[in-house]
């Protein structure tokens, strides 16, 4: 695969230099991105969704930032656009505000790998474009995409058999965390019979059944309890970095969003009430991610989170310590 | 249903009628004038009785009050004519009775006819009886008392005797006496003095007279007290007692019928009561379902006032909710707008900061590798291959770092952040503006003064390309903020300036209409599409190329002539103009209502 190293200071080449492709309506920000990459990326930019289109189908992109605030077109939509034309290109939003609606629409339509905020400090966006550009070098994407898109469900799709999917029922399980008996038993009836649902109440029970069954994905509200689940979720990214996440959440808020993309990769962000069809359809491209990510381990790195730099608030020590020893269990071929 | 009642009415009247009728029919029959007639009868009888008597005495009575029973007999006949007109108690009440009265009135006549006769012949018997003693005496006085015509003497005194008893009482005794005694006077058998035969044959034809006058009036006194008067009254009494009879069956019968009347009229009282009840009971009855149904409509009414009330305060709160959360919305549309805005040229001043200081430690390093280089040039004694690696090290970063486009690139950097600062400047004043919209400070003003202070400031911008043509009518000093309401002009008169590019006429018109005043802001510029006009009030909303204008001026007009409960219109014609009018009111509410939306965007009608 590629040499490319993240943390190596000296920029390679001009021809194999991550491409990156920033877009913003204001090119005074465009011009101090391509001072502080130039010499770093293949930069290349555009000042609204249409040229960055024109510029995708062109071109190849390994890193695509664009601003979420544009006349014309909109920065999820931009993202939307861009993983269909070019899935292999990481997808960044680099805004200085956005509204819920903008970020959950990035998550489950954009699958946006991180969102930057304005003002950034120029270290940490390189930071991230890095990891961005090495995750897309590091595991290149077939060319179709694996996952349908949540907006062009219809309630028609309801009638779609749910069996359609890898062998569910036998395959890896759904870990439902809910302490609501009701909203568990809602979601276990959601998905029917054809996945093997598990339930738990509580973070530990949670870490528990992670151990000791085979689970793809893990169903969740923003918190569990008073934790927020960005904790154990970044925690599970990575010691588990193969189990995707789906938040299910009353109470969607921004920030929460914003931090569950960043620091954990959430798959997809639902708000209640449960729409079921997209619920199950969220579940089976899950699974399908999740086995994707077992047969492919380096695709991981697209997903990858940042990374846990301090100690997860709101959980136990000893959650925390069997969470750090669950990688052996889950991927006994991976070394620590 | 308008006949029904009179035809009831009728029928109530006719029954009515005809019970009356039946109760006057069978008084009619049964009082007639019974008393009356009983009186007649009585009075009839002792008329008779009267009659009879005054008859009987008049032959007891020698010395005869002859006016009375003469009287009576008038009397008694003037009765009879009276009763024989068809006027009396006793007329018209049955033909039988007519009848039976005709011949008791003729019985009666004839009884008077016969007591006029019997009263003259007593008159004449008594006159006899009278004359008799005197004309005794008479022939006495002429009787010498000799024993020769003692017998005459005696004879006289016993016919004196015997005539007057006969007279009196006569029974078949002294008319024997008498008639015997006369039989001798006729007989010439009793020795009479000479010239005494005469007064004695006189006594004689007294006599005679006494005696058939008195056979006379005897038979008639019987014939008179056995007349069949009585009968005959007796039969009108039956016929009267007939016709009574008649009329009371009569009577009788027309009571079966007034009771079998009064019967029907009772059970038709009886039904129509009963229908009445009836009625009354199904009266009762819709009475009691209209009531229920009332309350039910009352409660239904209630309850729907209730559900429209409950729904008016829903509305009203969940209007009051729209509002606010539009008023939120377009806060939180204004935040994420001035985040964004703040953000955007934030990001670049900080990351272009950053380079050009990044820049500035190479271009330090590039210099401390000249001096160097130059001070080993310098040197003399400086080895030259020292020196020779020092100037392949200052060519090699030089190259690397290209001072001359760094320098200039750092220029552009420094000049984007010149003017990223002064956006975000810009952007707090007006966020400023924006926010300080307190009411506290209201002055009156001239809104004349108000727009030429705002020309004056947009001067610069306007000269030399924007004729402004001035039509200022005559305005009362109105209550506003002015700092505020000169914020607004300034805002539009940048606005139409902006709109018109490099020429134009920008016409400013103010009237006074009523309660308000008006101020219009036309320009000659590129003018809106239905699009731009219906987000022109909105926060952040612009058509300036990026860079130029917040987007928050014409929010801030809007804003501000709200506060002051004022409107604002925008009318506009593409490719031909845009016009502005604010219309103030010319004192403030104290209590400014806001519900009301005061911004309209409408075609101008051009």
């Amino acid at each position: 695969m590629s040499e490319l190293d993240p943390d190596t200071p000296q920029a390679p080449a001009l021809g194999s230099r991550p491409r990156v492709l920033f877009v913003d309506d204001e090119p005074r920000i465009l011009t101090s991105l391509r001072m502080l990459c130039r010499r770093r990326y293949n930069v290349r930019i555009a000042e609204g969704g249409e040229a960055a289109l024109a510029v995708l189908r062109e071109h190849p992109v390994d890193v695509l930032v664009s601003d979420q605030r544009m006349p014309g077109m909109t920065g999820f939509e931009l993202l939307r656009e861009a993983r269909t034309i070019q899935p292999g290109a990481m997808r960044l939003l680099l805004t200085g505000y956005a509204d819920l609606n903008a970020i959950i629409g990035s998550i489950n339509e954009g699958e946006i790998f991180r969102f930057i905020s304005k003002p950034w400090v120029n270290d940490e966006l390189l930071a991230i474009i890095d990891e961005a550009a090495a995750a897309a070098a590091a595991a290149p994407v077939p060319a179709a995409p694996a996952a349908s898109t949540p907006a062009d469900i219809t309630d028609a799709d309801a009638d779609m058999p749910a069996d359609t999917g890898p062998s569910e029922a036998a395959g890896p399980g759904v870990l439902v965390l809910d302490p609501s008996p009701a909203r568990r038993a809602e979601m276990a009836g959601v998905l029917g019979g054809n996945y093997r649902v598990i339930e738990a109440a509580d973070l530990d029970t949670a870490v528990e059944r992670l151990q000791s069954e085979d689970i793809g994905v893990l169903i969740s509200d923003v918190r569990v309890e008073n934790t927020r689940i960005v904790e154990l979720l970044g925690l599970l990214k990575t010691h588990a970095p193969n189990l995707v996440s789906i938040i299910v959440t009353e109470r969607a808020d921004a920030h929460d969003a914003i931090d569950l993309i960043n620091r954990s990769q959430v798959y997809r962000f639902l708000v209640r009430p449960l729409r079921q069809t997209m619920c199950r359809i969220s579940v089976r491209s899950a699974l399908e991610r999740h086995h994707t990510l077992r047969q492919n381990p380096e695709q991981t790195r697209r997903y990858a989170a940042r990374p846990v730099t301090e100690e997860p608030v709101g959980l136990g020590r000893g959650l925390i310590d069997r969470i750090r020893r669950m990688r052996q269990r889950l991927q006994p071929g991976a070394s620590a | 249903m308008r006949i029904k009642p009179l035809f009831i009415a009728g029928l109530a009247v006719a029954a009515v009628a005809g019970l009356a009728a039946l109760v006057v029919a069978i008084r009619g029959l049964e009082a007639g004038n019974e008393d009356a007639v009983r009186a007649e009868f009585r009075s009839l009888e002792r008329l008779d009785a009267r009659f009879n008597e005054e008859v009987a005495r008049a032959r007891l009575i020698v010395d005869v009050q002859r006016d009375v029973l003469y009287e009576l007999l008038d009397e008694v006949a003037a009765r009879m004519d009276d009763l024989a007109a068809d006027t009396g108690p006793l007329a018209g009440i049955a033909p039988a009775m007519d009848s039976a009265r005709a011949d008791y009135i003729v019985a009666m006549r004839e009884k008077v006819e016969l007591g006029r006769e019997y009263e003259r012949r007593n008159l004449r018997l008594v006159n006899a009886l009278a004359l008799i003693p005197s004309v005794s005496d008479e022939l006495l006085a002429q009787l010498p008392v000799t024993d020769e015509f003692d017998p005459a003497i005696d004879f006289v005194n016993r016919f004196n005797k015997e005539i007057l008893a006969y007279g009196m009482l006569p029974n078949p005794t002294n008319l024997e006496a008498v008639e015997d005694m006369l039989y001798r006077v006729s007989q010439s058998d009793i020795a009479l003095p000479d010239g005494a035969g005469t007064p004695f044959r006189r006594l004689a034809s007294l006599g005679n007279a006494v005696l058939s006058d008195k056979q006379v009036v005897q038979t008639a006194l019987e014939k008179l007290l056995a007349f069949p008067t009585n009968e005959r009254l007796g039969e009108i009494q039956t016929a009267y007692a007939d016709a009574r009879g008649a009329r009371l069956a009569a009577a009788q019968q027309y009571r079966w019928a007034l009771l079998a009347y009064a019967g029907l009229l009772l059970l038709g009282l009886a039904w129509l009561g009963w229908r009445l009840r009836a009625s009354y009971r199904s009266l009762d009855t819709a009475n009691d379902a209209l009531r229920d149904a009332n309350v039910e409509l009352e409660q239904r009414v209630a309850r729907r006032t209730e559900h429209l009330e409950q729904a008016m305060a829903d509305l009203k709160s969940s209007q009051a909710q729209l509002v606010q959360s539009e008023k939120m919305a377009s806060l939180g549309q204004m935040v994420a707008g001035v985040s964004h805005e703040i953000n955007t040229p934030l990001g670049y001043v900080r990351s272009n900061n950053e380079i050009v200081s990044t820049s500035m430690q190479e271009v330090a390093m590039l210099l401390t590798c000249y001096r160097d280089a130059l001070a080993l040039l310098d040197n003399p004694a400086a080895d030259f291959e020292a020196t020779a690696r020092a100037l392949q090290e200052m060519e090699q970063l030089k190259a690397e770092l290209e001072p001359d486009t760094l320098l200039e690139e750092l220029q552009q950097l420094v000049a984007d952040n010149h003017h990223g600062l002064a956006q975000i400047g810009e952007l707090v004043a007006n966020l400023k503006d924006f926010s300080r919209l307190d009411r506290s400070r209201t002055e009156f003003v001239d809104l004349n003064d108000g727009l030429d202070a705002a020309l004056n400031i947009c001067q610069g911008q306007l000269k030399h390309r924007i004729e402004v043509v001035r039509d200022y009518g005559e305005l009362p000093e109105i209550e506003c903020a002015p700092s505020q309401v000169n914020q607004v002009f300034l805002n539009l008169i940048t606005n139409a300036g902006q709109a018109m590019g490099d020429a134009g006429r920008l016409t400013l018109i103010t009237r006074h209409e009523g309660d308000r005043v008006l101020v219009r802001i036309r320009d000659t510029g590129a003018g809106m599409d239905e699009a731009t006009r219906s987000q022109i009030f909105d926060p952040f909303f612009t058509t300036n190329p990026l860079g130029e204008g917040t987007g928050l001026g014409l929010a801030i007009v809007y804003r501000i002539v709200n506060e002051h409960g004022g409107r604002i219109v925008a009318a506009s014609v593409p490719g031909r103009g845009t016009e502005f009018t604010v219309m103030l009111p010319l004192r403030q509410a104290q209590a400014a209502d806001t519900a009301e939306p005061v911004g309209v965007a409408e075609e101008m009608s051009a």
